[in-house]
């Protein structure tokens, strides 16, 4: 049983806030990914529940008990960095051992333990191998059979599967997750890849600038973002922005200032107000006889399974992303009709510091 | 602060052995704590070699990536047990190397020795007292035994470097 709570932590260096204010609760059991781009602040977040840093203000705690100043060794939290770490000086048995024998518990079940953990990673046939014999995926596992072998409650993931190719970080991710689950252990793992914490995560909490913007299950995050910035985040989004003319039937009108009209959602903002309207890429639709404005095809990208289409306008760049099978039906220059199902576009308030600012990644 | 104590770590260096050795002797000489003068000579060494030591100690520590301390401690290692388990193996070979640099340079050393004590017979001054009486044949053998030993003791240095090197 070990929930962790962060409660209104802040963090500067100098002028830069690398947690402002951040605040999160990570359930018992839970695997809980902390997204966002970079200098988002979820390194820091996470050194601060390692206890590798201190906050300057708030407070970290795990079962409810106030951790915010013990060492790092008396949280049972026990933190994979992304590049492993794993001692130069010792093979992979005695990597793996090292917790159970540093925590002096009895030898013979320290490297029961410690077979067991090397067994679940697949490597118990490279226990005598000294760690730069091995390769990135297998020095991979190590690191996580030495984390899971110490006993500790949490585990705490930093970008763990950068360093590796694409096809093994699938692998690998899953791997992760199911060991983690088998052992009960509460996970936080950071990462600025969208699509590994939408498959890998029980919820996500998206950060920007030292804070949590949102924390929702992956559906929750990816279907109704709280902000443009998560919109466009996980997924990407196209935006329109313009003023509410019209609500009928669940369904916002808005309109911009050259008389073009889409339909959106329903939403809490009156008559007149000016919004943005986001939509995923994947559910923006270019048609010949359907949609709400005219644009023009400006490029077109075969990237497998989906082509890509950027198309121009009233200004405005948008991107749809379509099945290969109709790679033939559109050609660059020609123009389209772009649209969105309403239900699938929703409705934001339009930022005081505008639209440009707030998807600015870092 | 850290920059000024890193600088005055080398002055030892670059002061003269035996300007080294005559101040030590001028200030030890001058009280009665300590009268013992192998004891002053061993002083004097430790102070024109210990750079050397520190100098590769703390090349090495400042290499290792923090993040082998970081995961020790989270894997429920104290300061103390990170330091002999995980950051003195790593640069185990530099303590070494610079030791034997220490040693070698404080064998061949006269001018401190001297300084200190004009009786203290160490090999190099033991070969310039041979020469001086004349009784070259046996100085040239003293001098070669010395440089066998030097050269071994370099070739350790180069033997424990490669090999952790090669362990990394």
């Amino acid at each position: 049983m070990t929930t962790v709570e962060l409660r209104n932590l802040t963090k500067r260096y100098g002028k830069v806030v690398a947690a402002d204010g951040l605040s999160l609760k990570v359930e018992d059991g839970e695997y809980m990914c902390l997204l966002g781009p970079t200098g988002a602040g979820k390194t820091t977040a996470l050194r601060m529940v390692a206890g590798l840093l201190s906050p300057d203000e708030g407070q970290v705690l795990f079962d409810d008990k106030d951790c915010t100043h013990l060492e790092p060794e008396y949280r049972e939290a026990v933190m994979l960095s992304q590049n492993y770490s794993l001692f130069p000086h010792m093979d992979v048995n005695s990597n793996v051992i090292y917790g159970p024998r540093i925590k002096g518990w009895d030898p013979d079940e320290s490297q029961e333990v410690a077979d067991n953990m090397l067994e679940m990673v697949h490597l118990q046939n490279r226990k005598d191998a000294m760690p730069r014999e091995l390769s990135g995926g297998m020095q991979q596992r190590t690191a996580l059979a030495r984390a899971l072998a110490s006993g500790s409650k949490v585990i705490l993931l930093d970008e763990p599967l950068r360093a590796l190719d694409a096809r093994l970080r699938i692998e690998l991710r899953r791997e992760i997750v199911l060991l983690a689950k088998a052992m009960g252990i509460t996970a936080i793992h950071v990462t600025h890849d969208q699509e590994e914490a939408m498959v890998i995560a029980d919820r996500i909490a998206v950060m920007r600038g030292g804070k949590v913007i949102q924390v929702g299950t992956p559906r929750e995050v990816f279907d109704d973002p709280a902000t443009p910035f998560v919109a466009n985040f996980l997924g990407q989004s196209n935006f329109f922005v313009g003023k509410v003319v019209g609500k009928e039937n669940d369904i916002t009108i808005v309109e911009n200032d050259v008389g073009v009209t889409v339909k959106a959602r329903m939403c809490p903002f009156p008559m007149g107000e000016e919004v943005v309207v986001a939509v995923k890429v994947g559910n923006t639709t270019l048609k010949h006889n359907d949609g709400f404005f005219m644009g023009r095809v400006e490029r077109i990208l075969y990237e497998g399974t989906y082509i890509h289409i950027d198309v121009l306008a009233n200004g405005e760049r948008y991107a749809a992303k379509v099945p290969n099978r109709k790679y033939e039906d559109f050609s660059e220059g020609e123009e389209v009709l772009v649209g969105w199902p309403p239900t699938e576009a929703k409705v934001f308030a339009m930022p005081p510091e505008g639209l440009a600012e707030e998807l600015r990644l870092e | 602060m850290a920059q000024l104590a890193d600088s005055l770590v080398n002055v030892p260096l670059i002061v003269p052995t035996t300007a080294l050795g005559y101040s030590l002797a001028l200030f030890w000489g001058g009280q009665d704590i300590i009268t013992n003068v192998t004891v002053l000579v061993i002083f004097a060494h430790i102070a024109f070699t210990y750079p050397l030591v520190v100098r590769n100690v703390a090349g090495a520590v400042m290499e290792v990536d923090p993040s082998y301390e970081e995961a020790a401690r989270t894997l429920g290692a104290k300061p103390f047990a990170t330091f002999r388990t995980v950051l003195f193996p790593i640069v185990r070979s530099s303590v070494l190397a610079g030791a034997i640099l220490a040693f070698t340079r404080s064998l061949g050393e006269t001018g401190a020795t001297f300084a200190v004590n004009p009786d203290a017979n160490t090999m190099p001054v033991y070969i310039v007292n041979l020469v001086e009486s004349g009784d070259f044949y046996l100085a040239a053998i003293a001098a070669m035994v010395l440089i066998m030993v030097s050269f071994v003791f370099m070739f350790g240095i180069h033997y424990i470097v490669k090999g952790e090197g090669g362990r990394r």
